[in-house]
């Protein structure tokens, strides 16, 4: 069935549309709703479905819509009121709630952060060790290690 | 009811630290989320804590709204996401309650004992938490097709088969209950 732009639809689609989005024209989609409505118009078929999906409608609509606390009003529309500190603390709030386990990524980093600072410092006040091949050094080196024996030797 | 150029300016002020701009948002939303948050949470107090989350974020990140999406979108994939975050942490518990409305669905003991709204509400509760959200963006928050599927970041088609999937269980558990019923329903 064609409506006056020239778009067709058939009850199987039309019957798709209804299920999903009821029986208020309101609800749906767009680009199908005169088709539609033109549809429905000319099909007893539809009428019926049509009439079925609204009574879930009305069930849907018999739960009342809440009004929020005086007490939410006051505290949303405080908002703007807050220090600058509460709205950084938020944003990170914002990045704990997007990482998992922001808490245990968090101990890491500040570990990870001590280790690095400490090679780095370590690295800048730490005086380069000098390697010498001189014979004297050796020996002095040597002496010191065998010192107790050669004592032991050289002892009456 | 506040126009789509009206808006844009709002929400610039709003970015510049405006908080009558702000103000005047917030009125014209705060109802719409604090419904949408219940329909998924179904507790008031913690639907009251995402409207006080998502209006917080529009005050802190006014800047990353994009003018080519209704601020009314913007505000619900806000709260969807807050809502869906809440849901994973309270899993277990929202199953618990699934269970128990379930266990009690019996036509003749609900009717019996409960106000429709509530057994509406509970139907509602039972629902996979996309197909609740769904009928929430769409029936009750007026979201369009399209509106609604970027929402819930999906595509329109998948959106209308959350939608078709959840009528069909609601149709079953409240409307096919209720002829059954007849007229001891209304009670």
């Amino acid at each position: 069935m064609k409506d006056k732009l020239g778009k067709t639809l058939d009850l199987d689609r039309f019957r798709t549309i209804v299920d999903a989005f009821g029986a208020d024209p309101s609800r749906w989609p767009e680009t199908e709703k005169e088709a539609a409505l033109f549809f429905l118009a000319n099909s007893v078929e539809a009428a019926a479905i049509v009439d079925r999906a609204a009574q879930l409608d009305k069930m849907l609509d018999r739960v009342p819509l809440l009004q929020p606390s005086p007490e939410l009003e006051r505290i949303v529309a405080a908002i703007p009121e807050r220090p600058r500190s509460a709205s950084n603390r938020t944003e990170l709030d914002n990045w704990q709630t997007m990482v998992p386990f922001a808490s245990l990524w968090q101990s890491a980093l500040v570990a990870t952060l001590a280790v690095v600072l400490g090679i780095i410092t370590g690295a800048a006040t730490a005086e380069p060790m000098s390697i010498s091949n001189n014979s004297t050094d050796w020996e002095d080196f040597a002496s010191l290690a065998f010192v107790s024996e050669l004592d032991q030797e050289l002892s009456p | 009811l506040i126009d789509k150029k009206e808006e844009i300016e709002l929400m610039q002020r709003v970015g510049q630290g405006d908080a009558v701009s702000y103000r005047i948002l917030a009125d014209e939303h705060l109802r719409s989320i604090v419904n949408y948050a219940y329909r998924l949470l179904t507790d008031r107090t913690e639907a009251e804590d995402i409207a006080q989350e998502t209006f917080l974020r529009l005050w802190t990140h006014a800047n990353d709204w994009q003018p080519q999406s209704r601020l009314s979108t913007w505000l619900h994939r806000v709260a969807h996401n807050l809502c869906i975050d809440r849901l994973r942490q309270h899993r277990e518990q929202v199953a618990e309650q699934v269970e128990r409305v379930r266990a009690t669905d019996r036509p003749s003991s609900l009717v019996a004992r409960k106000q429709l709204a509530e057994f509406v509400e509970d139907a509602m509760a039972a629902l996979p938490e996309r197909q609740r959200a769904a009928i929430g963006l769409v029936h009750y928050q007026g979201l369009s097709n399209i509106e609604a599927a970027q929402v819930m970041d999906v595509s329109v088609d998948a959106l209308e088969s959350l939608l078709a999937r959840a009528r069909g269980t609601l149709r079953k558990n409240l409307v096919d209950i209720k002829e059954i019923n007849g007229d001891d329903y209304e009670r």
